[in-house]
């Protein structure tokens, strides 16, 4: 007597367990929606210095970039069913946060106040900008490279917001023109639109930096 | 080619996302142009400057914690949310404080009856050991009857289920911790018929442990 076919294996399935096999993000986010309170923290863990630098570049302050943190997060809790392993997560967790950052400042009480490099007792020296090797440089070229950061971080801040998501989302965070247009929720021509124009607005502001 | 089609194509080209077509078309114009090609120069120098920023922050540990906690209510609320739209489980707080009411009256009506009948004093599967007293009732049950203390199910006396039954809502399948034997519920069927309570013996064999019957409760 023949065997009895198996039951086949749903396609969902076995496609999300092969991507969560080979992107990790994918494995941890399939995790959390399992329900695993340890892989939410390794997820938050993971993404959150991330998260809270583009929106503090986005939002151009610390104290509302904290709090859309905290809210990303706890939407991707909500929503953590709505995740699909077809796209990227990282794709995914800033399309959450422009979507936050976005609406934060379209509140008009909210007035863009750009004070990242504020004196907040050593905190920025962790995230000031990358030196070169002090060896190879001379302390001249330093400070210019750290003033060119500053000027380059109070330029990015004063880009028109879609402006700034754009170029923040491309040059950042490693999101290709199909994932920006995604987070933007616009077509691709118009992200190359953005980023032309912000990319031009950039170079005119900072010409004496050049 | 306009010296404004090829800076715009510059930056494309810089990501290297240009189509092949007109990336050929922007190397023949910067072959051309010292203006272009000093532009794409300094497209190449900002985007250098923009590649050297920081892209993460250093997250303080009270973000962290606000976080979690936050997640943590919102955790608890789905929750409660779920229950609430749980069909089974509003049957089950309705009915189930209604079997164990009966249960109770039941319990005070067979332990009236072998204390009237029987010099031992009944037992009541749920109650501690007591002198013949009549178990506090129902509301509805008359002032003048004596009672017996300790009607109401003692905690120590709840008998922790072997098996969760498999009906149950997700919610309560969930917390095995929330269902206990309580004996009268497998009894229920003779709570339906009082006229054979005076015959019935109460079963209180709830496959305790040990084994042991125990008639006294």
């Amino acid at each position: 007597m023949p065997a009895e076919p198996a039951d086949p294996v749903p396609v969902v399935e076995s496609a999300a367990a092969s991507r969560a096999a080979a992107d990790p993000d994918v494995a941890l986010m399939l995790r959390v929606q399992a329900g695993d309170q340890a892989a939410f923290q390794e997820l938050f863990r993971k993404f959150s210095p991330r998260i809270l630098k583009f929106a503090r570049r986005l939002v151009g302050n610390d104290a509302r970039a904290e709090e859309v943190t905290q809210d990303v997060f706890v939407q991707v809790f909500r929503f953590r069913d709505r995740y699909r392993p077809e796209s990227r997560l990282s794709t995914w967790l800033f399309t959450i946060t422009t979507n936050f950052c976005l609406n934060e400042l379209r509140r008009p009480e909210r007035r863009l106040r750009v004070d990242l490099w504020d004196d907040r007792g050593g905190e920025d020296r962790a995230e000031g900008p990358s030196l070169p090797d002090p060896d190879a440089i001379t302390p001249e070229e330093g400070a210019s490279s750290r003033e060119l950061a500053q000027q380059l971080d109070a330029a990015i801040a004063a880009l028109p917001p879609k402006q700034r998501a754009a170029i923040l989302l491309s040059r950042f965070d490693g999101l290709n023109y199909q994932d920006v247009a995604a987070a933007l929720g616009c077509t691709e021509g118009a992200v190359k639109a953005l980023v032309f124009r912000a990319t031009q607005s950039l170079k005119q502001t900072l010409k004496d930096y050049l | 080619m306009r010296c404004e089609r090829a800076q715009e194509w510059i930056v494309e080209a810089l990501e290297d996302t240009l189509a092949p077509r007109r990336r050929r078309a922007l190397d023949t114009h910067l072959a051309a142009c010292p203006s272009c090609r000093q532009e794409i120069e300094t497209t190449e120098r900002l985007f250098g400057a923009l590649d050297a920023l920081p892209i993460e922050a250093e997250v303080p540990v009270r973000l962290e914690q606000a976080t979690l906690r936050a997640v943590r209510i919102a955790a608890a609320e789905e929750a409660e949310r779920q229950a609430e739209r749980a069909p089974g489980f509003r049957w089950f707080r309705v009915m189930v404080p209604a079997f164990a009411a009966a249960a109770t009256v039941a319990v005070a009506l067979v332990a009236t009856q072998r204390s009237a009948t029987s010099p031992a004093p009944a037992s009541v599967a749920t109650s501690k050991p007591a002198p013949p007293q009549v178990a506090k009732a129902a509301p509805r049950k008359p002032e003048s009857e004596p009672r017996v203390a300790a009607a109401k199910p003692a905690p120590r006396e709840r008998t922790q289920l072997a098996a969760v039954p498999v009906d149950l809502p997700v919610e309560l399948s969930e917390r095995p911790d929330l269902l206990f034997a309580l004996p009268m519920l497998h009894n229920l069927d003779k709570v339906e018929h009082f006229e054979k309570i005076q015959t019935t013996v109460v079963d209180d064999d709830m496959g305790t442990p040990s084994g042991d019957t125990d008639s006294n409760g």
